[in-house]
């Protein structure tokens, strides 16, 4: 049976892991915003032009700036990561990915941010105005009824994946692992996620680019059903990788755990990246059959990224960046979607810390007042050295997963499960020689101090005050 | 059929919903007896309270443009096009547009010119 806290190979599978999954989001992020920058038609850095004002001078040479800056920030950004294949300490290791990724996110933003605040002001320089007539169109025949998403296709997949998940909890819980229970359900709350956001996404007005309705209505149809396609195979997707996770985590084979996130994720992007080439081929297509001006809406776009229009009641729109849809901050579902993020991606910092502390800081062992002290970052059990009826010096730790708690390469921390056995509590450097195990009324705990010496004073202190 | 509207216009904007759905109706882009949208998906649509379309809409239907049913919503009104006179607000707008062409010193054989090309 293999155990579920970081062993070496596991180790360098989480590296792995890390590297499959997230390095790619560089080289993505970098060609997504490359094109946004000024590869969209009568579009520069979130700001509508005229195709004649692009030839202005001012206009190339912020487009050349934007092309260098872009181009040192993914170097830089490209190195930075590899550094983590020398570190042997997962928390480092996590933080640096985790931290990389936020700054990758931020980073490649800035220099279009910066080109957007620079073509607005060469616009107000040149005394350009506005491209179109700053009217909005709405297209009437079939207003609100323009849908693709039905509940039908998605129903499967999520009572299909409910129940999967529902007995997959119960049969975790009843073998002491809850935790993965939770995991496999989250998975199938993630579904019903799924198909929400298709919902929402199918709600998008329709997108007025001709003054036939049919033009516009097919465009819209051909738009939609590439996202609920998407959507709905993703729902699949989600379900079967859970289900697959439930069995990975039944024959309790870790490696097999960490090549399935490995797949599920680059099935992912493979299908986001086909998607996304679809979209654009149908924007292209129809974008030939345009006779209406653009809407210049370009004071609603914060850096020509995030939308903010207090009188549209909108909660999706298209997006400018990329494709897809991005919110309406102005709107209250918006505002709190945006404070919810924040507060998400100020944790993930804080996250960082806590694990960091978590590896680095030594087990404590103390009985002081005839009371078994444990502490690691804080005080974490006390027993009564009274409470307790048996101890005894162990060379080996038994074989366990985890129930609750940490389990590093380190330090197991918190509930295990040994099988055939039970429940204990473990407190513990799987590093060391040797382990104290404890028996009281409450249960087992199975423990050590910073060191051997140290244990075996401990030992020594309590089984003598014992006799 | 596509409506434009104008945030920054000082028409209001059930007003421009109206002028537009009546100028559809003119040029036969809206035929008699033709559904039009819901007044909640018409707002979703634009991205306006429904309040708003909803003025537009009970002022087509007092004008005689639109019918509501309960069970279908607004329809264009079959016998719409044989009502044959203006109402009284467009009446007093189009005094004022015929004052403003004499105050820009128009004459009436002009006047009519430009009338004959929307009509």
């Amino acid at each position: 049976m293999q155990e579920v806290f970081l062993g070496k190979g596991v180790y360098v599978m989480l590296q792995m892991m890390f590297f499959l999954t997230m390095y790619p989001v560089v080289f993505i992020l970098y060609f997504v915003m490359r094109s946004a920058g000024y590869g969209k038609e009568g579009m520069y850095f979130g700001v509508h032009m005229k195709a004649e004002w692009t030839k202005d001078a001012g206009v190339k040479e912020i487009a050349a700036a934007y092309d260098r800056q872009m181009k040192k920030i993914m170097v830089v950004f490209a190195l930075v990561p590899l550094i983590t294949f020398f570190i042997p300490y997962f928390s480092i290791t996590f933080s640096i990915w985790t931290m990389w990724l936020l700054v990758v996110i931020s980073g490649l933003m800035v220099p279009y941010a910066r080109g957007n605040n620079r073509i607005r002001a060469r616009k107000r320089e040149m005394n350009w105005g506005k491209v179109g007539e700053g009217l909005s169109y709405t297209e009437i025949k079939s207003a609100g009824k323009v849908r693709c998403v039905k509940p039908g296709p998605f129903l499967l997949p999520i009572v299909l994946g409910g129940a999967a998940a529902a007995a997959g909890t119960y049969h975790f819980a009843r073998s002491g692992q809850p935790e993965i229970g939770i995991l496999v359900l989250s998975f199938s709350v993630l579904t019903a996620i799924i198909f929400w956001c298709a919902v929402w996404m199918d709600r998008q007005k329709v997108e007025v680019i001709s003054s036939g309705s049919e033009v516009n209505l097919n465009y819209a149809r051909a738009k939609k059903n590439l996202w609920k396609n998407m959507w709905l195979i993703l729902a699949w997707l989600n379900t079967i990788f859970m289900v697959f996770l439930m069995a990975a985590f039944e024959i309790n084979q870790m490696s097999v755990v960490m090549w399935g996130c490995i797949v599920y994720t680059l099935v992912t992007l493979a299908l986001m990246y086909y998607v996304w080439n679809r979209v654009l081929k149908v924007e292209n297509h129809y974008g030939r059959q345009r006779d209406l001006p653009v809407e210049d809406d370009d004071d609603n776009w914060i850096w020509g990224m995030f939308y903010y229009n207090k009188s549209d009641r909108h909660v999706m729109v298209s997006r400018r960046v990329g494709i897809g849809t991005t919110m309406n901050l102005a709107t209250p579902f918006g505002m709190g979607f945006t404070v919810f993020g924040l507060a998400c991606i100020a944790a993930m910092p804080l996250m960082c810390v806590w694990l960091v502390m978590e590896e680095f800081t030594p087990l404590q062992l103390a009985v002081t007042d005839d009371v078994l002290t444990a502490t690691h970052i804080r005080v974490e059990y006390e027993i009564p050295v009274s409470d307790i009826s048996e101890i005894a010096l162990i060379d080996e730790k038994p074989k366990w997963s985890k129930v609750n708690g940490t389990g590093m390469d380190n330090l197991c921390k918190g509930t295990f499960h040994i099988r055939n056995e039970g429940r204990c509590e473990a407190f513990l450097n799987p590093q060391n020689a040797i382990f104290l195990q404890i028996e009281t009324e409450e249960g087992t705990y199975y423990m050590s101090a910073a060191d051997d010496e140290e244990t075996r004073r401990i030992y020594d202190l309590i089984a003598v005050g014992s006799q | 059929m596509v409506i434009a509207i104008d945030d920054a216009s000082e028409i209001p904007i059930y007003r421009q919903i109206r002028d537009q759905i009546v100028l559809g109706i003119a040029d036969g882009r809206l035929a008699a007896g033709e559904q039009l949208p819901t007044v909640r998906g018409l707002a979703e649509e634009i991205g306006i309270n429904s309040m708003t379309v909803n003025k537009a809409y009970q002022l087509l239907k007092q004008e005689g443009y639109i019918v509501t049913e309960r069970r279908n919503g607004a329809k264009v009104r079959e016998a719409c096009s044989g009502v044959k006179r203006l109402s009284a607000e467009t009446e007093r707008v189009l005094a004022r547009i015929i004052s403003e062409a004499r105050v820009a010193g128009m004459t009436e054989e002009a006047f009519f010119e430009v009338c004959r090309k929307y009509f």
